[in-house]
């Protein structure tokens, strides 16, 4: 399969399983270091703007010689200006490949000025295959490069190709392995990924001191917490010398659930950013701080400057007046020596209610570990009450995927969304009955949702021939079309994939 | 309703007239391709928005009979002629050329007093291998399809698009997926079939295709006879290349293939929005409908002095054509609002 080919059907592809499929597809062929390019292509996909869109269309008036009108006409038939100039332009009998040699090679490009770069794209245009090549071709240069591949996808691509599981190749994505030119597959077998481990200390307790961002000097070696389970986190590069953490949703959990202990009080909303330092001097002891830079207090309407400078005084202040130096802990700090035993802990990261594994490398970047669900987009197709006494409004869904051209039931919810948006649905419902069994209705396919599962079970007794397990509605998606439904092949094949691994 | 004033414009004297039953031929008394009933219909395929039941009278290509009897009905009054032969309605000389579209399809040719009208029904130019290849005929006014009428539409080479199909096909059984590919049961399938077949036989097809597939078998067009859909069994599912009409109904004939990709055949797979509006995995780019630089190359190899456009883009094609100054003209507001247009 051509380079081109793949970034069409990564590119257009509805779903995830589709798009797994065509990176296999491609990597049949390749070599394990084209692929490892490969993914690092996509995990750091970026575009380079040669030219405008504007350009390229005054160039292709210039080259294709047709009347305003009826190039119009073709751009607006097309609804994609950069599609309907590939197409627009004079086929080439012979013609060269948009390979990842050259799309990288694309990236290294420098010109002098417009009329070079007016050579340069004219030539390529009448080079590069104009099938689709040609089309990524204008995508890149433009700057219009945006491909949505997952980090998921690609995990999911590299189990399969390395035959292996997702959890391994997250985990050897943590330990930057997938970066090196190294033996995935022999690493894989033999376990052997200690070397690039080090040794961590863990950090029990965080601490509430008074600290004056100023005093912290910029030439004393800071490093971060090297393993930190539950938090999701940020990364500021704030100076070469220091790395500051932008907590986010978790640690604001800790921080709101103290200050709801503190002021015994949820009237009052609250959304608290903080910084987390943690300082390692010459005698490599540990010092970690909790900075808040924003205390935003929404009911009294107070909001604070992001600039550290501006909010010292405030922080220290709000510090101070805790009279409690009351601690916020973070988890517990995890020691492994291999990627076999990362995978023990994360394979227990729902069982220990983590939210995620925080992993320094040795080089200290930061990867984190996050369990992934999948996900599916299903229509409504029979809803009724969870309780003929109690619910006043249809809040027990039953939702479709396709199967080829038909709708197949493949799981049974109950609403667990918005008042309001169970009294929107509920309306939905009421106006979009095709007939009554009872107490329940079946509905005409139209409302897409979006919906989570961890796995599937095989089942005789469901018409669709699966269960989901632990489904959750995410949320309504009411501008999706029927086409981009799931497809009940693609969820059986995810499982399948799953189960082999 | 009767619409003669152009000729009066031109100064011509056609020998066609636009009405809402369709295209009239009044020095015959018949029309072709007719949208309402008529007494008399000569038809140049059988795709359904050229051939339409309730006519008294039917007149076609010897290919075309037999489709037009399985798709009208076997009771049809139908009379056929072989391609160049000639045929007398009132006085008009009738014959029908080839138009390359799909076995048996005709672009009609009327001659009245030295006077000559080509009616191209749908067509191409590109041969296929099976269809009988598009033959310009010339005349002094030329009725051509616009359904790709637009300069985005460029074809590439039949074999390239085939090539592209059997390699998908070929990664699929590597994946033990069937191939599914959607296409209209009449034509195109064929096309697939016939030209897919050099590569492997394990080619299979809907029902509804197998009945257009026997009817030009035994009209003696060369359509590998093919398994049994029904035949085929879960283990060798993943083999085959299935052929199934655009919308199908969840069939029995799925359970025994549980894993499959799908796959669309279709010129209006060359653009981005139209690939969008499919719900298949991949996309060829096949059209049994000639493209921009063909339209423009069948109108001049017709010499015609005038040229109605209809079928398709057809006011943006009349408007090129005038630019380049032929006497032009579209033709499709004559007509109501029942066209489908079809591949
Ligand atoms: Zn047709
Ligand atoms: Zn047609």
């Amino acid at each position: 399969m051509k380079f081109a080919l793949l970034l069409q059907l990564l590119d257009e592809s509805k779903n995830d399983i589709s798009k797994t499929t065509a990176l296999l597809r491609y990597s049949k062929s390749q070599s394990q270091d084209h692929v490892l390019d490969l993914f690092r292509f996509f995990q750091s996909i970026r575009s380079k703007k040669i030219c405008t869109t504007q350009d390229l269309l005054i160039w292709t008036k210039e080259i294709c010689n047709l009347p305003d009108w009826l190039f119009e006409k073709s751009l607006s038939h097309c609804n994609d200006v950069l599609d309907a100039i590939n197409l627009l332009l004079p086929i080439n009998v012979e013609s060269v490949k948009l390979t990842l040699p050259y799309v990288q090679n694309l990236y290294t490009l420098k010109f002098n000025d417009e009329n070079q770069i007016k050579e340069f794209v004219t030539k390529q245009w009448s080079l590069l295959d104009h099938d689709i090549d040609r089309y990524f071709f204008n995508r890149i240069i433009t700057g219009n490069f945006r491909l949505k591949i997952s980090d998921l996808i690609l995990f999911d691509f590299l189990a399969a190709y390395f035959e292996t599981t997702r959890i391994n190749i997250s985990i050897f994505h943590a330990l930057n392995l997938l970066h090196s030119k190294s033996d995935i597959k022999k690493q894989l077998k033999t376990g052997k990924s200690k070397a690039l481990i080090k040794k961590f200390e863990p950090v029990k307790e965080v601490e509430y001191i008074e600290v004056n961002i100023e005093e912290l000097s910029l030439h004393e070696y800071y490093v971060v917490t090297p393993i930190w389970i539950g938090v999701e986190i940020q990364i500021i590069k704030f100076n070469h010398d220091i790395i500051i953490w932008d907590l986010t949703k978790q640690i604001k959990i800790y921080i709101e659930e103290f200050l709801y202990q503190k002021f015994k009080s949820r009237d009052e909303d609250f959304i608290v950013n903080a910084i987390y330092i943690s300082s390692k001097s010459q005698n490599s002891k540990s010092n970690t701080y909790i900075i808040i830079t924003d205390f935003i207090s929404i009911g009294q309407n107070i909001e604070f400057s992001k600039s550290l400078q501006k909010q010292t005084n405030f922080i220290e202040q709000w510090i101070l007046s805790l009279d409690e130096r009351e601690g916020i802990y973070s988890n517990e700090c995890l020691n492994f020596q291999n990627h076999i035993e990362l995978s023990t802990y994360y394979n227990q990261m729902d069982l220990n209610k983590y939210v995620s594994i925080l992993v320094e490398l040795p080089d200290e970047s930061k990867r984190i570990l996050r369990p992934e669900l999948f996900q599916l987009k299903a229509v409504l197709l029979y809803a009724q009450k969870k309780d003929q006494t109690f619910s006043h409004y249809y809040d027990q869904y039953t939702f479709g995927v396709l199967q080829l051209s038909t709708i197949v039931p493949i799981v049974k919810l109950d609403a667990d969304l918005e008042e309001t948006e169970v009294i929107e649905i509920h309306q939905f419902i009421l106006e979009n009955t095709i007939e009554r069994f009872g107490p329940v209705r079946s509905i005409s396919p139209q409302l897409i949702f979006n919906l989570q599962y961890s796995r599937i079970e095989r089942s005789k007794r469901h018409k669709s021939g699966i269960i989901l397990k632990n489904a959750k509605i995410i949320s309504t998606s009411f501008h999706s079309a029927l086409d981009e439904l799931s497809r009940l092949s693609h969820i059986v094949q995810k499982a399948i994939m799953e189960e082999e691994n | 309703m009767w619409f003669g004033w152009y000729s009066a414009i031109m100064g011509l004297s056609s020998l066609l007239e636009f009405t809402e039953k369709g295209i009239y031929v009044p020095k015959g008394d018949f029309y072709i391709d007719p949208i309402k009933k008529v007494k008399q219909a000569v038809i140049t395929h059988g795709h359904s928005d050229h051939a339409r039941s309730g006519n008294i009278k039917y007149l076609c290509t010897d290919l075309t009979k037999p489709v037009l009897k399985l798709r009208l009905g076997s009771k049809i009054n139908v009379q056929s002629l072989a391609f160049g032969e000639s045929f007398f309605i009132n006085g008009v000389k009738l014959s029908f050329h080839p138009a390359g579209h799909l076995p048996g399809s005709a672009q009609v040719r009327v001659e009245y007093k030295g006077h000559i009208a080509v009616i191209s029904g749908d067509y191409k130019l590109e041969k296929d291998g099976l269809a009988e290849a598009f033959e310009p005929v010339f005349c002094h006014e030329f009725v051509t399809e616009s359904t790709f009428a637009l300069p985005i539409y460029q074809w590439q080479a039949q074999e390239k698009i085939i090539a592209d199909i059997f390699t998908w096909w070929q990664q699929n059984q590597s994946e033990k997926k069937a191939s599914i590919i959607s296409a209209y049961p009449l034509g195109k399938s064929q096309r697939l079939i016939s030209a897919l077949y050099k590569y492997s036989p394990y080619i299979t097809c809907h029902p509804s295709i197998e009945n257009t597939n026997i009817a030009l078998r035994n009209a003696g067009v060369d359509i590998p006879i093919l398994d049994d859909l029904f035949s085929i069994t879960k283990n060798e599912s993943h083999r085959y290349l299935v052929l199934t009409p655009t919308i199908i109904s969840q069939g029995l004939w799925l359970q025994n293939f549980p894993h499959y990709e799908l796959a669309d055949a279709s010129g209006w797979m060359a653009t981005k929005q139209g690939r969008k509006r499919s719900t298949a995995h991949r996309h060829f780019t096949l059209s049994d409908h000639a493209d921009w630089p063909s339209l423009n190359q069948a109108v001049l190899a017709s010499q015609a002095e005038t040229v109605f456009v209809t079928h398709g883009f057809s006011d943006d094609f009349a408007r090129h054509l005038k630019e380049q100054k032929i006497n032009a003209q579209s033709i499709d507001h004559f007509f109501t609002r029942e066209r489908i247009e079809q591949e």
